[in-house]
């Protein structure tokens, strides 16, 4: 597996080669998130007369917008419309099927160099603004949070790895999948509570969306971090989690097994 | 109307890449695989590689069917396409090097050993931590030859190595490939449409025309078996003297310089008979016999249309 560690370095070592562009399209991307969240959520609170959510004051809210707003980032990682469906558009997918390893085993350390890389950094940054205007009121994340957080944000990384290799295999049939990949995203931002807390939605969605891939993705690593996560309730976000990514698994490896037989390589 | 028409219903046309096949290519051997655009070279390269499944047939690449794509089979074969990069840009060739070792799991070693012999040999030393990307295409190329080669692959497949590089990067990597040979006497199949290549590099040639093998022999056998006319240039002193020589030879056509130059084309048999009897008639100050253009009968037989009868 020496490999793997070498291509993960390798990708770590590519991100870092442009560090500029990721840190000014994040903080772009912080203000917005921050600014429309303090005002929206600002007038709901005034509508209500005043009166928070049960344990979502103003500043938890925003908060929350930012760690989904950067998990997907750390999840998305480029290759959300580029990755494995690119390499099979453009036939880039030949160099990796002439090597002697996994081509799954190749991106998926492509995937996590990149998304550790945008994670450390989106940290960073989340913990300087954290530290900066919020702390009052939520009180920074205590070594439990972080540990369930950390965990959570690995298995949300290759789930989300594996749910878009599932997609990305249909280009060996439809070549062009970006459209099923902004549909994948809006599908997650809705259902997955990347919008808004998961608390806040109706009681039946969320026990329906409870045992879903969805939240696991950014709902639950947020309200972990913001300490709200009983140690029962993450024994089971980590089941679920290693269930759907065996479920994704398995269906991305039978997708790309049948669609590598139509490959023709085209484009190189 | 095409256009919208086809957003509702797709109208699929099964195309034979393909034809039925069949050659073989020995260790040490440089096989050139020739044809015109769309005639199934990459095609063919690709499914010796692993890279595509066939539809129907069978092939076999040191034992294994290659689109079964096992690992033992991979260790022993490596894929050069001139168009197309396996190093990784953002970052100095070293480091894609580097994770070919782990990837081919080649021995600290041996991978120091075949590094030192290809950067000697293509002159890489000092370009070793520049950035892929900074590098000029030739010299791409010659890491794209390195990354390929790291692993002493038994089988080589070059398609179009030497497409778009200057002339001095495309004799290096031709001499490079031909001591490579020599040295570590690999099979190879080569595609390319420099002629340069094919007569450097070449011993065998493997012709397709329209996914079919038109052409399977020695580079000397096209020559002998489809050369059947030479080229015979007369430079005569008096002009006058034109119209006897083409009383004994009706064949032979003026040419269109105002040197007074005659261009004639006769069978390869007839060709010292035809001398003699000008030689009878008319004083020559110059005489050359060229035989036919190998790129012409090549071109002919890559491509139906332009293929003279005899050549067929």
């Amino acid at each position: 597996m020496r490999w793997f560690l070498q291509v993960f370095s390798g990708q770590i070592r590519m991100r870092l080669a442009y560090p500029w562009s990721f840190w000014i399209t994040l903080a772009l991307e912080l203000f917005v998130v921050a600014s429309i969240n303090w005002y929206l959520w600002s007038a709901v609170i005034d509508s209500r007369g005043g009166v928070a959510f049960a344990g979502f004051p103003l500043t938890t809210l925003v908060l929350y917008s930012m760690i989904t707003s950067i998990l997907r980032r750390v999840q998305m990682n480029f290759d959300q419309f580029g990755g494995i469906g690119d390499d099979i558009f453009s036939g880039a997918l030949n160099k990796y099927l002439v090597y002697p390893v996994s081509y799954f085993g190749f991106r998926y350390a492509m995937h996590l160099g990149g998304s550790w890389v945008s994670f450390l950094q989106s940290f960073l940054a989340l913990m300087i603004f954290w530290m900066s205007f919020v702390w009052q009121d939520n009180p920074l994340p205590q070594l439990a949070a972080l540990t369930q957080f950390f965990v959570l944000v690995f298995l949300g990384v290759t789930l989300r790895f594996l749910i878009n290799a599932a997609i990305q295999t249909l280009a060996f049939w439809f070549e062009q999948i970006w459209a099923l990949m902004i549909l994948l995203s809006f599908l997650i931002m809705l259902l997955g509570g990347q919008l808004i807390p998961m608390d806040l939605y109706p009681v039946w969605a969320q026990n329906i969306l409870f045992w879903s891939p969805f939240p696991l993705l950014a709902a639950w690593p947020a309200e972990a971090l913001l300490g709200r996560m009983s140690w029962p309730l993450f024994a089971q976000a980590c089941s679920i989690s290693c269930l759907w990514i065996l479920i994704f698994l398995g269906i991305s490896h039978c997708s790309f097994s049948l669609g590598v037989r139509n490959y023709s390589g085209i484009g190189a | 109307m095409g256009s919208i028409r086809s957003l509702f219903h797709r109208r699929w046309i099964d195309r034979h890449a393909l034809k039925p096949i069949s050659f073989e290519v020995a260790p040490g051997e440089i096989v050139g695989l020739l044809g015109a655009n769309g005639a199934g070279k990459t095609t063919l390269i690709k499914m010796l590689a692993g890279i595509m499944h066939p539809s129907s047939g069978e092939a076999e690449v040191q034992g294994f069917t290659p689109w079964h794509r096992k690992a033992a089979f991979k260790q022993q074969i490596a894929l050069i396409l001139g168009q197309k990069s396996q190093l990784w840009p953002d970052l100095p060739a070293a480091d894609s090097l580097m994770l070919l070792q782990e990837i081919y799991g080649i021995e600290p070693n041996a991978y120091q050993q075949r590094l030192n012999y290809f950067l000697d040999n293509l002159d890489l030393r000092k370009l070793l931590k520049t950035q892929i990307r900074r590098l000029s295409l030739g010299e791409r190329m010659k890491f794209e030859l390195v990354a390929a080669l790291l692993h002493e692959p038994k089988v080589i497949f070059l398609d179009e190595p030497t497409i778009g590089l200057d002339i001095g990067s495309q004799r290096t990597i031709r001499n490079f490939l031909h001591d490579y040979r020599k040295t570590f006497r690999p099979a190879m199949i080569l595609t390319s449409h420099y002629m340069e290549d094919v007569v450097a590099l070449c011993e065998r040639l493997l012709i397709l025309r329209e996914g079919e093998l038109v052409f399977s022999g020695r580079l000397s056998e096209i020559t002998d078996r489809y050369a059947q006319t030479r080229r015979i240039r007369l430079g005569i002193k008096n002009h006058e003297m034109n119209k006897a020589i083409l009383a004994v030879c009706p064949q032979a056509k003026e040419g269109t310089d105002e040197s007074g130059t005659l261009h004639l084309s006769v069978a390869k048999d007839a060709v010292s008979e035809t001398i003699l009897k000008i030689l009878q008639v008319a004083p020559l100050v110059d005489l050359a016999i060229e035989e036919e253009d190998l790129a012409s009968i090549i071109d002919a037989l890559q491509t139906s249309k332009a293929a003279p009868r005899h050549l067929l």
